[in-house]
């Protein structure tokens, strides 16, 4: 597992993967990078199966798999290195996000249904993609990224 | 593969045996890893209980006042209790291929049973991920925390001998994964292994 205090974020690294939530709850991202490196108001893309879904970020919840994990400083018990593997197990942080567009993706760019699938829109068998109000949700752990500016356009 | 008898096998079950041995004989310390040959392969266990049962005449002679040298030695070399090792089993092999499943079936009494090598070691720890870890925890009336931080230290430094160094953070991440909903036990082990670390340091 990838070090969360060091981990950095990018375009095309997943900060994250869906936990929970719901179209009128929001979806709850646990986060895979140090939560100060996502801010209120970023724009969020999460890939789940052959559709995207856009939305934005309005919360960060810290949480812990137990309270005492949160409320016990071990790093007065326990060596450095083991606190750090505990704290990255036990210790996260959620990322509340409103959801608001989905998007029509297709299948992966390299797989053989993506041909059959860009040639029955092109022979007009089948409606051009394009970003719609959010009517559904992703995938419990579909990946989350933030989102770059052609997400954005 | 080390070819020296530790003892012989007294009682088992699926999760485990008991096996006693003579003084003389090499005695595995707490955290042992051991193998007994079966017909199919060997069955692999960890030794978690030493214990050393009196007889009728160590009690006479623990009530007598003073007791010559030659007496307890020779009371120590010619016991006619066996030093006895609990076992819990991890897995088991058929034709070479290890499983941290618990053995088909456990092996007979009298089976002989051997201390592993680092290389046993080696070869057991490498193979699959940590099935093993759940045999220990879920151990009724064993150390858990105790026989885990003895089994880790035995098992990275035959592991660092072998060039892999980061197989101990590798196995604390699973322990540390398998309990993270259960405070108390994973406070326990976790504060076994780097009391274990921290003097072997």
């Amino acid at each position: 597992m990838a070090d969360k205090k060091t981990k950095k974020t990018s375009i095309n690294n997943p900060i994250g993967y869906v936990v929970g939530g719901g179209l009128k709850s929001n979806l709850h991202i646990r986060l895979t990078v140090p939560a100060f490196s996502i801010q209120e108001g970023s724009f969020i893309v999460l890939k789940s199966g052959d559709w995207q879904f856009y939305g934005i970020a309005t919360d960060l919840q810290l949480g812990a798999t137990d309270p005492r994990f949160a409320d016990d400083q071990m790093e007065n018990r326990l060596p450095p290195s083991i606190v750090s593997l505990l704290q990255g197990q036990t210790l996260y942080t959620n990322l509340v996000v409103l959801p608001s567009l989905m998007l029509e993706s297709g299948p992966d760019l390299n797989s053989p249904e993506y041909a059959v699938w860009r040639r029955l829109i092109d022979n007009g068998e089948k409606e051009e993609p394009r970003p719609v109000p959010v009517k559904t949700v992703p995938v419990h752990h579909a990946k989350a990224f933030l989102a770059n500016k052609g997400n954005i356009r | 593969m080390n070819d020296i008898s530790a003892g012989r096998l007294l009682r088992s079950n699926t999760r485990g045996c008991v096996v006693g041995c003579h003084i003389s004989q090499p005695v595995p310390v707490f955290g042992s890893m051991i193998n007994i040959p079966i017909e199919t392969g060997r069955v692999f266990g960890l030794v978690y209980d030493i214990h050393i049962d009196d007889d009728g005449l160590v009690r006479q002679l623990a009530a007598a006042g003073s007791v010559p040298d030659e007496v307890i030695l020779d009371n120590r070399t010619n016991r006619n209790v066996p030093v006895e090792m609990s076992i819990i089993f991890i897995g088991y092999s058929i034709d070479r291929k290890i499983s941290h499943l618990l053995p088909p079936r456990p092996p007979l009494s009298l089976d002989e049973m051997y201390i592993c090598d680092a290389e046993d070691l080696r070869n057991f720890t490498n193979a699959g991920h940590f099935g093993y870890f759940r045999h220990i925890l879920s151990g009724q009336d064993i150390p858990a925390g105790e026989l885990l931080s003895a089994h880790l230290q035995a098992a990275n430094s035959a592991q660092r001998d072998g060039g892999n160094p980061n197989w101990i953070s590798e196995a604390i991440q699973e322990i540390i994964s398998l309990l993270r909903d259960n405070h108390e036990l994973m406070t326990n082990v976790l504060s076994a292994i780097s009391d274990a670390f921290l003097a072997s340091s």
